[in-house]
């Protein structure tokens, strides 16, 4: 309950006991007085009546009659005369009817009329007591009538004074609401410094030391985000040349050969530099160095309009020119065209091209080989380009053995899309530091009947071949939040979701409408993994997506982190709960590097997890490098 | 006569004494409960208010009645010697009173008669 709930409630009660104590108080005084009143006005009559009595000296049918006539002209009770030893002599009695005045008041009102007495004479000898009492049913109606005026009055009364509690509170907690606001914000990892200080001497203490906090958490960001900045530009940037290093071309090439890997496959082209011993002695090493500099412009020149292309200086002379979803033909046209280039650059140097000449070697790779097959065919390729005579050689990849055709994938997935064939499989993160399941991680499998079924790494690579990739996504977005509770057990699972299927014009309207129906019954918590590339654009529609995403209580997590970006200001405005990189990734970082991420990511409460961890071995090197959340197949052998 | 600060005050019996001096209806007092200590039954004593006829003003006196039926005695400040009713030719009665039978008539009602009232309070007291 909040406190601007608690202290309204306790004013409100304390207002109504107050307010009903009063009028308590206030019909009993008014209870009081018409029960005295009854008594004065049966006492008067009973005085006045007596005397009149005495003049009757002692003739009973004349003190019945000037009895009656009182009797019946006021309000009476009860009127009765006894003689001096007791004996009734005349009594009047009316049954009262109150009518006007509900039952239960009655029965709550206990209201007695009280007798008065007086002593009747006849000359000297004493004839009787007089005693009268008052009718009781106007003091009910008066009573009544109080009560019903009270009542509305305390009623007005009341509701002014909770109006006015309730605007009191509201003006004098409004500060406390900006407190509170920035105090949820530093829970969600915002920096927000409030710059109106309220005036309340306890509220502008919490308001400054939060400020003085902020300001000192954001300070350590930006330095992280400084460090890791000019970090980067050490570990991923060939300084002579400016090109990406051969460290970058590692950390990226997962991204590239991966079983959902946007692109087929494409030609991975190394270039290098034979005769530099001798260029050096003959132009001297700043010449020689100004030489490579107008190759890398030549290289970056060449792929400037080749999507997703990487060119990295491996080496003091070899250079790899990664050009994703280019053919072998289109590669050595333009490893003829760069050669040529280089020639030229080397004439204009007056080298001789015998000595100092270009080698190029070509390796059409296919997504699924591994980064030690491509770089060792694509070393093998350049290694026979050095002795062929034109210096270029193609090494292409094994035709891949094919489980089915092209056309038989298609039909295959068409089919499980139409028929619900898809399936959630799941695979554990787990934290080591504290041996406890951090989330699980969902992947799909197309099952076609109970013998026969296909992994995501089997399926998914024929799927974005054949443009189906989306429509699967869809179907497994749409399992999750509509279905997932028939096979899903109450934990956190986690989907990725690619950069295709997240930029495709559908999505968003899918997925918000899926969220809208569906989130707030989800028995499981659900974050949903967006690729790094992708989120740090900080395009209009990733905002869109964490919008919507945030809106129903759904976390994002990144994944495919290698730390290129030029700014690290959006992991703050996205706050992640969690950064995934391979763990090559993490293991080949510099200690300062790694240092410099931590900072951003302790600042903003974001995990580091690392994934592809396959052994005992590299789990270790990952902790030692302070990395504990591990996702992989060491994960399988690790306790929990 | 304003003997205690205020007209016609029922004076209590010490306050009478204390005072030497009393209007009329504070001798019919102190002679109720002198007589009421003494053991007689207060059903007999009245306090009468009477009309002097050679005063020709309001006065009260002590009445006994040994019945009810019967002719009461006249006990009167103004005269020392006690004769009946039908010896005191110089007064006319209007109207007897007496608390103690009032109080008896209703013994949940404190209140009987204002005069009353206020001397058995001062009774309480002991007022003098």
């Amino acid at each position: 309950m909040t406190l601007f709930k608690q202290i309204a409630l306790m004013l409100s009660l304390l207002l109504l006991i107050i307010l009903a104590t009063v009028l308590i108080l206030n019909f009993q005084s008014a209870n009081k007085g018409v029960q005295d009143r009854l008594y004065e006005d049966a006492k008067n009559t009973a005085t006045s009546l007596s005397l009149s009595l005495g003049s009757a000296n002692g003739d009973l049918s004349m003190m019945s009659t000037m009895i009656n006539a009182n009797f019946d002209s006021g309000n009476y009770h009860h009127i009765a005369l006894v003689d001096v030893e007791n004996k009734n002599l005349y009594d009047r009695v009316t049954e009262s009817d109150i009518v006007a005045v509900p039952k239960w008041f009655i029965s709550l009102i206990d209201l007695k009329a009280p007798i008065a007495h007086a002593n009747v004479s006849a000359g000297w000898s004493p004839v009787g007591i007089l005693s009268v009492q008052s009718d009781a049913t106007y003091a009910y109606k008066q009573l009544y009538a109080i009560l019903i005026d009270l009542l509305i009055s305390f009623t007005i009364i009341a509701l002014v004074g909770l109006v006015t509690i309730n605007l009191l509170l509201h003006a004098i907690l409004k500060p406390l609401k900006e407190v509170q606001k920035q105090a949820a914000a530093i829970t969600r990892n915002e920096f927000i410094i409030q710059n109106k200080v309220p005036y309340t001497k306890e509220l502008a203490d919490v308001v400054l030391g939060m400020n003085n906090m902020v300001s000192k958490v954001k300070a350590m960001f930006d330095k992280g985000n400084e460090e890791l900045k000019a970090h980067k530009e050490l570990e991923y940037v060939d300084q002579d040349t400016q090109l990406r290093n051969r460290k970058y071309l590692i950390d990226r090439l997962p991204a590239y050969l991966k079983a959902d890997a946007y692109y087929e496959g494409g030609v991975n082209m190394l270039v290098s530099l034979s005769g530099i011993i001798e260029a050096n002695e003959k132009l001297g090493r700043q010449n020689v160095n100004k030489l490579f500099l107008k190759i890398a412009d030549v290289f970056r020149e060449n792929t400037k309009n080749i999507k997703d292309s990487i060119v990295a200086r491996i080496n003091g002379t070899e250079f790899s020119l990664l050009l994703p979803n280019y053919s072998n033909e289109q590669a050595i046209e333009l490893a003829k065209k760069i050669q040529h280039s280089c020639k030229e650059i080397i004439n204009l140097a007056e080298l001789d091209s015998k000595e100092t000449f270009v080698s190029i070697g070509l390796y059409g790779y296919r997504h699924s080989d591994n980064i030690a097959k491509l770089l060792s065919r694509s070393d093998n390729a350049l290694a026979q380009a050095k002795f062929n005579h034109e210096n270029i050689h193609l090494e292409k990849a094994e035709d891949a053995i094919e489980v089915m055709g092209k056309e038989a994938w298609k039909l295959l997935i068409n089919k499980a899309i139409e028929k619900d064939r898809f399936s959630f499989v799941s695979w554990s993160v787990i934290d080591t530091k504290t041996k406890k399941l951090s989330h699980n991680v969902l992947s799909i499998n197309l099952t076609l009947d109970k013998n026969s079924s296909y992994s995501y790494a089997q399926f998914m690579a024929p799927a974005i071949q054949s443009g189906l990739s989306n429509s699967i996504y869809k179907k497994i977005v749409d399992m999750l939040f509509r279905n997932s509770s028939m096979v899903l057990s109450a934990s956190t699972y986690a989907l990725r979701l690619p950069h295709e299927y997240l930029e495709h014009q559908e999505t968003y309207h899918n997925i918000s409408e899926l969220l809208r129906a569906n989130a707030a019954l989800l028995p499981f918590k659900v974050i949903i993994e967006l690729p790094d590339r992708l989120v740090r654009q900080d395009s209009k529609l990733i905002r869109e997506y964490i919008e919507l995403f945030r809106k129903y209580s759904i976390s994002i997590g990144i994944f495919e982190f290698i730390g290129e970006s030029d700014d690290y200001q959006y992991l703050q405005d996205l706050r992640p709960v969690y950064i995934k990189g391979e763990s090559s990734y993490f293991l080949t970082q510099s200690d300062q590097s790694l240092s410099a991420l931590r900072l951003i990511t302790d600042t903003v409460g974001i995990s580091l997890i690392a994934v592809g961890v396959t052994d005992i071995e590299t789990l270790e090197k990952l902790k030692s490098k302070d990395i504990h959340i591990i996702q992989g197949q060491v994960t399988e052998i690790l306790e929990v | 006569m304003k003997i205690y600060g205020k007209n016609d005050y029922w004076a209590t019996p010490w306050e009478f004494l204390g005072n030497d001096k009393g209007d009329c209806e504070d001798y019919v007092i102190s002679k109720y409960f002198a007589l009421k200590h003494l053991g007689v039954d207060y059903k007999k004593l009245f306090f009468t208010y009477v009309r002097s006829t050679n005063f020709k003003e309001p006065h009260m006196v002590l009445t006994y009645f040994e019945t009810p039926k019967s002719e009461p005695l006249i006990l009167d400040n103004n005269n020392r010697k006690i004769f009946p009713a039908s010896q005191r030719k110089d007064l006319t009665p209007i109207y007897n009173f007496n608390g103690d039978m009032l109080d008896e008539a209703d013994k949940n009602n404190e209140k009987s008669h204002k005069k009353w009232d206020e001397l058995k309070l001062n009774m309480q007291r002991k007022k003098i």
